[in-house]
Parts: structure tokens; C-alpha cells; sequence
């Protein structure tokens, strides 16, 4: 479906190889590959502090135990997948903090406003609100097909799920945030 | 504002992957031939865009963040103390040495071996270290030129081991009057390896 999910797999793939061989400008490389995905997709989740952070420690996660990698399998994939984890992980810390409040869309609201002065139209600002009111798991799904046109196959990974189950999520997240739009105009 | 949901299943699934490109070329003409003549799928594809420029991505330093990664683990052969060298030499020479493993190309030719030094006589570490033996099927005690790595094995890449093989075939199997000169050469071309920066 993705035109060059195995050129892209095969690029990642050298890039490791050249970075274990002493290349570092091979992690640049890297980096500069998924560090945008990952931070949009950090963003996504609701997450809003030390995104950068999070992007951070997903690549220091990934490149301690690269050794363990399969050279078949996607480098993508598996940040994705260490992402998703630490966000988990932040918001498990946070609860027993008591610091953090499961994002609701007035939550969003104000956040992203402080946040973003660039995306500050109305309809995008209903969007957001939108994603926020979806289940997590419907989020991450609609996230991941949506700002970065990942197979069923790839989010199945990324949410320990099966394909059918996010194909379902995906179309679900988009009735949800179609109603949601519609109630709101 | 209402929204409904085109027909057809098949084209909804691929609109996410069509707004951003993702498609091969003659499905992302398909797509948009489609798009073109369905309101539908017009008004959720606009949706769709609308959804993935909501998201700012925040300002992310690269630099920053290739710094704090740990750096690939090659290990630095020339910067191993040549009392290691020696001190495995001793032992190996003295015949205290155990053989646990060898992975050998022909018995007469270069031999690799997991040398587990025995006691402290000569204040070697008791680690296991890496030792490359060259014999010509008389005594490896007697005609035995070595090299140890000093690293536990896990620490060499497939790559470095490969590198080393590759040194060990390039060996003159027969005996020389100083062992060194035979390990001398395998020191000199790890040196043109990268090295491990300090984590
Ligand atoms: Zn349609």
C-alpha cells in the first residue's frame, strides 16, 4: 500500500549497519528520519511537556539495544513502539503523582492555544478538540493513519493490536470525530 | 455541518494514506479520480488534512539529541596495555592455559580460542579474554603467538570478529622466533578501525 515501506525499511536498515560500524553521522541520519514523526505523534497523544524528551529517550532506548534489532524488520515500527511505551509509562508515573488529568477537551483547549498560535483557526482548534474526546486506542490508531499514513499492519504493532481490530478503530475515530463536528457546528 | 460516509469502504480506507502521499502513483491517481467526482470523499479528505495540520510538531534540536546517544561499541585494540598482551603471552607460553574453544579454519592453520587464564602468577585479570593462536600441529605452547583482546567477547561486533578472522587468515602459520612480530601486524590494522568514544 505504502509505495516505499521497503526502500524505507532498506535505507534505515544501511544507516544501522554504517552506525555500527562507527559512523556516527549515521545517527543523524537517523534522527532526522522519525524525530518529526515521533514528536507529532507524542503531541497527538495529548502529551504536551517535554515532548522533545520524549523523542529523546525513544532514541536513546532504541540505539542502547539496537544489537537486538532484526535487520527485516522496521526501524520505524520500533520507535514508534518504544514511544508509545514511555508515553504509557510518563502517564503511569504521573497518576501516582496525582499530577496528571486524563486529557478532555477543554483541557485541549487551553493547551493548544497556549501552544499553538500558528494552527488557531476555529476549525482546527474543533479538530483537536475532536481527537482528544476519542478513546486512547482510537487516537493512536486515527493518529497514526492519518499524519503518518502507516499500514494497518505497521499500527497493529505500534498498539498491540491485530489489523481487522485497528481498521475498525480507525473508521470508529473517524465516525466519532464527524459527529462530534457535527454537534459543535 | 453533516458529514456522511461514501460507499464505498475500499477508497474511505485509503483517503488517510492519499492526503498524505503515502500511496503508490497509480493508486494515488485512482484515489483522486475518485475524489474528484465524490463530495463524500472530497469533504473527508479535507477533513483528513485539516486533522494532520492540527498537530504542530514542536521545534526538535537534532544535534541535541544525537549527543545524548551512546556511541557505536567498537572496541580500541591499540589502546589495550601491552602488559595484557604480555601477561597472556606468559601464560599461554607457560602452558597454563586452558583451551575451551577453538574455531579453527585447518588444524595447521590460525587458531581461535577462548583462553581462560589460570592463577595470578603474572597478575593477569581472571577474565576470559580472546586469544589468537598461530601453531603448526607441534606444541601451540612452544610455537604460540597470541593476542588478547582484553574484551569480554560480547563486546566485539560480527563485524570486528570477521575483521579479525580476516587478520588471522592473513597469518604465516609457521613458527617465528618472536611471537610478537606476528601480533604486531593484527595491533596495527585494528587501529584503523573507529574507535569507542567513552559513553
Ligand atoms: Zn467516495
Amino acid at each position: 500500500m505504502a509505495p516505499n515501506s521497503s526502500d524505507e525499511r532498506a535505507v534505515d536498515a544501511a544507516l544501522i549497519e554504517r552506525w555500527k560500524a562507527g559512523d556516527q553521522a549515521a545517527a543523524t541520519a537517523i534522527v532526522e528520519r522519525h524525530a518529526t514523526a515521533l514528536a507529532r505523534f507524542a503531541a497527538s497523544t495529548g502529551e504536551r511537556e517535554r515532548i522533545d524528551e520524549l523523542v529523546q529517550d525513544t532514541f536513546v532506548r532504541a540505539f542502547n539495544s539496537i544489537h537486538s534489532f532484526r535487520s527485516d524488520a522496521a526501524l520505524r515500527t520500533w520507535l514508534f513502539t518504544i514511544l508509545k511505551r514511555l508515553v504509557l509509562d510518563r502517564r503511569r508515573a504521573e497518576r501516582r503523582q496525582g499530577v496528571h488529568v486524563e486529557l478532555e477537551p477543554t483541557h485541549a483547549v487551553q493547551s493548544y492555544n497556549a501552544l499553538d498560535s500558528l494552527v488557531a483557526d476555529e476549525t482546527a482548534q474543533q479538530v483537536r478538540n475532536a481527537v482528544a474526546a476519542l478513546l486512547p486506542m482510537q487516537r493512536d490508531v486515527f493518529m497514526l493513519r492519518v499524519t503518518d499514513g502507516m499500514a494497518y499492519s505497521e499500527i497493529a504493532t505500534v498498539v498491540g493490536s491485530t489489523e481487522g481490530a485497528c481498521r475498525v478503530h480507525y473508521h470508529n475515530a473517524m465516525r466519532a470525530i464527524k459527529e462530534w463536528l457535527s454537534d459543535d457546528a | 455541518m453533516t458529514m456522511r460516509d461514501c460507499p464505498d469502504g475500499a477508497i474511505r480506507d485509503l483517503l488517510p494514506l492519499y492526503v498524505s502521499g503515502k500511496l503508490v502513483a497509480t493508486e494515488q491517481a485512482r484515489v483522486a479520480s475518485h475524489v474528484a467526482t465524490c463530495m463524500d470523499c472530497a469533504t473527508e479528505a479535507e477533513l483528513l488534512r485539516t486533522v494532520a495540520r492540527a498537530f504542530p510538531v514542536p521545534m526538535l534540536d537534532v544535534a541535541s539529541i544525537v549527543a545524548k546517544l551512546p556511541t557505536p561499541r567498537v572496541v580500541p585494540i591499540h589502546r589495550q596495555p601491552l602488559w595484557r598482551v604480555a601477561a597472556s603471552l606468559a601464560l599461554f607460553i607457560a602452558g597454563t592455559a586452558t583451551v575451551l574453544a577453538v574455531i579453527g579454519r585447518q588444524p595447521d592453520a590460525a587458531q581461535v580460542g577462548l583462553v581462560q587464564p589460570v592463577g595470578t602468577q603474572t597478575g593477569a585479570a581472571p577474565e576470559t579474554t580472546l586469544a589468537v593462536a598461530t601453531s603448526t600441529g607441534g606444541s601451540p605452547a612452544a610455537n604460540g603467538a597470541l593476542l588478547s583482546l582484553g574484551e569480554e567477547l560480547s563486546d566485539l561486533t560480527d563485524a570486528q570478529l570477521e575483521l579479525l578472522l580476516g587478520s588471522l587468515d592473513g597469518l604465516d602459520p609457521r613458527p617465528q622466533a618472536d611471537p610478537m612480530t606476528i601480533a604486531t601486524p593484527i595491533i596495527q590494522d585494528r587501529t584503523q578501525a573507529p574507535s569507542r568514544n567513552n559513553q
